[in-house]
Parts: structure tokens; sequence; C-alpha cells
């Protein structure tokens, strides 16, 4: 490989990185990575996007093929035994006092959301974040997976069901205490 | 889903978004990464060039052996012919002296007589065997004490700076994102400590203005805002001051 070719490999990684760099980070995040962990598994997907610039068909679309190595990576990072901090932490982050800012606001929905995800299934909680969160369609969502369409269609139908009902039921529970509290 | 579902959604995508320092950190490490990876197939080269040269080096010894071997053959070979004959003669004389019944011990003494010649004293073993078995030796030991290629010290040691960096940067952040602003401002303190000059001051400088808003404290959020500004006034964060708080 000459140094020309390298640079070209280099700068074509850095156009997929710019683009996609947000969409790898949150999957990892969605993975159960936290902080640091989810910043060395970037830089592995990465790696491993690079190594293998030469096996993209270019049929299927980039999200799909990005996300399967992020999987990969993700898991690897799992079993290797990196714990998945935050999860631990719900139960502090949400009862601890909360400042009126928007920037609070924006922590507590992750943790919620997190703690609303938690209930799903593993296979429907990772249509339900790919379609609803990534915004990738079903049939993206179904070559990321390798799962029939049909089936991310039910998946995806009973995942937006149940986080619907039990939001419901967590903002019951919230009014509730505050009622409480008064 | 109700629209507030899709509210929630949209904060919770927002909030676990890179922040644009850790997407500029993480694609600096992979672009050194990949800018690594040549030289490490380079080096593999380099091994295994040097495995064959070793093997080279081995059949290059294995032939000289086989050039000097034949002499020592021949030597042993003459040997083994004399006491080969010794043998028939031996036998000659015995069944010589089985035949005539008679024990004569002037046929003794002249049978035995050439045993003595294989105790003649061995010959020097050959001095090729012994050159060949000494180079090979000192070059593996020269090759050993080389160096292995590194890099210069002063480069890993500000790589090693500005991971540490890196990484009180990431658990500042990583603190403010699980609501423990308090924590993330002894981060900060920790790293102004242990790196006055560090390449991050500006990033945690702006994480401990977050903090204090996180805290909701309004007169330290306001002066270390204030300080932030005169210390960096030409940083390009400056922009992301407002954010921290009144977004």
């Amino acid at each position: 490989m000459t140094h020309g070719s390298d640079d070209r490999r280099l700068d074509d990684l850095g156009l997929i990185y710019r683009e996609h760099h947000a969409f790898v980070w949150r999957s990892l995040h969605h993975f159960g990575l936290r902080g640091d962990e989810i910043s060395d598994a970037i830089q592995e997907v990465f790696i491993v996007v690079h190594r293998k610039f030469d096996e993209y068909d270019g049929h299927t679309p980039i999200r799909s093929w990005l996300y399967g190595i992020a999987r990969r990576v993700g898991s690897d990072h799992r079993k290797r035994g990196q714990r998945r901090a935050a999860r631990l932490q719900w139960g502090t982050r949400l009862d601890e006092n909360p400042t009126k800012t928007n920037a609070f606001e924006r922590v507590n929905a992750a943790a919620m959301v997190d703690r609303l995800l938690e209930v799903l299934d593993d296979d429907k909680r990772e249509v339900f974040v790919l379609s609803e969160v990534e915004g990738m369609t079903a049939p993206e969502i179904a070559q990321a997976l390798g799962v029939n369409l049909n089936t991310i269609y039910a998946r995806l139908r009973a995942a937006r069901l149940r986080f619907q009902r039990e939001l419901e039921r967590l903002d019951l529970e919230d009014r509730k205490s505050r009622a409480w509290t008064r | 889903m109700n629209e507030n579902a899709r509210n929630l959604l949209r904060q919770y995508r927002a909030s676990i978004s890179p922040e644009p320092q850790d997407s500029e950190m993480a694609w600096a490490a992979i672009a050194e990464r990949v800018r690594q990876q040549p030289k490490v197939e380079r080096w593999r080269w380099s091994r295994s060039s040097m495995l064959v040269g070793g093997v080279v080096a081995m059949a290059l010894a294995a032939s000289l052996l086989l050039i000097v071997q034949p002499n020592e053959l021949l030597q042993s070979r003459e040997s083994t012919a004399t006491e080969l004959s010794l043998d028939a003669s031996e036998r000659e004389a015995a069944l010589r002296a089985t035949e005539s019944r008679h024990v004569d011990p002037n046929v003794q003494t002249v049978e035995v007589s050439p045993v003595e010649v294989p105790t003649v004293p061995p010959p020097e073993p050959p001095k090729p065997i012994e050159h060949a078995s000494e180079k090979a030796p000192t070059k593996s030991k020269a090759h050993r004490s080389e160096p292995m290629p590194s890099t210069p010290e002063p480069a890993e040691d500000l790589l090693g700076k500005i991971q540490a960096e890196g990484r009180l940067l990431h658990e500042a952040r990583a603190e403010l994102t699980a609501g423990r602003p308090r924590r993330t401002i002894a981060l900060v303190r920790e790293h102004a400590n242990a790196f006055p000059r560090g390449t991050m001051r500006e990033e945690m400088e702006l994480l401990e203005v977050r903090a204090w808003c996180a805290l909701g404290d309004e007169a330290h959020w306001a002066s270390a805002r204030q300080q932030f500004e005169q210390r960096h006034p030409s940083s390009p964060l400056r922009a992301h001051l407002l954010d921290a708080c009144e977004r």
C-alpha cells in the first residue's frame, strides 16, 4: 500500500467518521457502554471500518453496516467484563436534588428513558431505539440486524406500546409523589 | 406514541450524543492508530525477513557442517574398517586355533598387536565445526542486544499526559452527566493541580462553569464564567459558555 492510498483511505474514513460517529457513539451507549468505554470502543469500531473498507459492498446502507460493526465491538467490550456503570447509577441519579435547568432536565430525561428502555426485551429495545431514537427505517433496521422485515414491524409495534404504557405509569407515580409531598 | 414521549426521546438523543471535544479526541486517536498501522505492517515484514535470514544462516551452518563432516566421516570409516579387519583376523586366528586345537602364545601376540592401533589418540576435532558453532550464538547475542525500535521518550511523556488529562476530562464529564456536579468540580481542581499548563484546561474550566450551573449556585457560576473569559479570551469554547446554563 502506498502512502498516497493510505492518505486517501484516511480521508475516506474521516468523511464516514464526521457523518456517522454520533450514531456509532449512541449505538455503543445503547449496548450498555458508558463514558471512557465508549471512547475506547468507538476507536475500535473505526479501526475495523478502516480495515474492512474493501469488504463494504455499497448495497447495504452505511449505517446498517456500521451498526453491525459497533454491535460486535460493543459485545466484545461487555464480554471483557466492563460494567454497565450508568445503569447502576439510575436510582441515585433520579433521587438527587434536581436543579431547574434545562441541562439537568436533559440528564434526567436520559436517565428516565434508560429506565423505560430497560423494561423492554433486548430484541424489542434494539428495534425501538434504532427507529425512534436514530430514525432508521424498518428495512435499514432489518438489514442491520439480519432479521425479517415483518418481525421488525412487529417488534416495533410492541415496543412502542410498552414504552408508552411505562411512561404513563411513571408519570402517574410522579404526580402522586408530588401530591403527597405538598 | 404521543408528543410527550417523542419530546422525551429527542432529549434523550441529545443527551447521549458525544460532545464536540469527545468527537475530536476520538478522531485524533483513530487517525493516529491508522497512521501507525502501515508501520506495524512494515515491522512485521522486517520480522519475517529476520526469520528468513535466520533460516538461511542455519542452512549455511548446516552446509558447512556437511562440508566439514566428510573428513570426520572418513576418519571414522577408516577406524571402523581397521576394527573390521581386526575382527576378521581375530576370527581367522580363533578358527585356526580351534582347528589345530593348539594354544600358541606367539600366534596370539602376532594377532593381538594390530589391535593396539585404535588406541592411538583420537584425531583433533575439526576446527571448522568449532567456528560454525561459535559464530552462530555470537550472532544471535548481537541481535538480541539490539534495542527495540521505540518512539522518543518526550513524545511518550506527552502522550501519557494527554491521556491522563483525557481520562480526567471524561470522568469529570461523566460525573456531571450522572448528576454529581460537586464531584466534577473536585476533578476540575484535581486537573488544575496536576496539570497547571495542561492542554485541556479550557475544557475542564468550561465543565466547572457547567457544574456550578447544575448546582444552581449563581454566584460561583458567574465567577467561574468570568474567570474563563479572562483566562481564555480567544477560546473557541467561549461560544459554549452560554450553553453551559442557559440553553
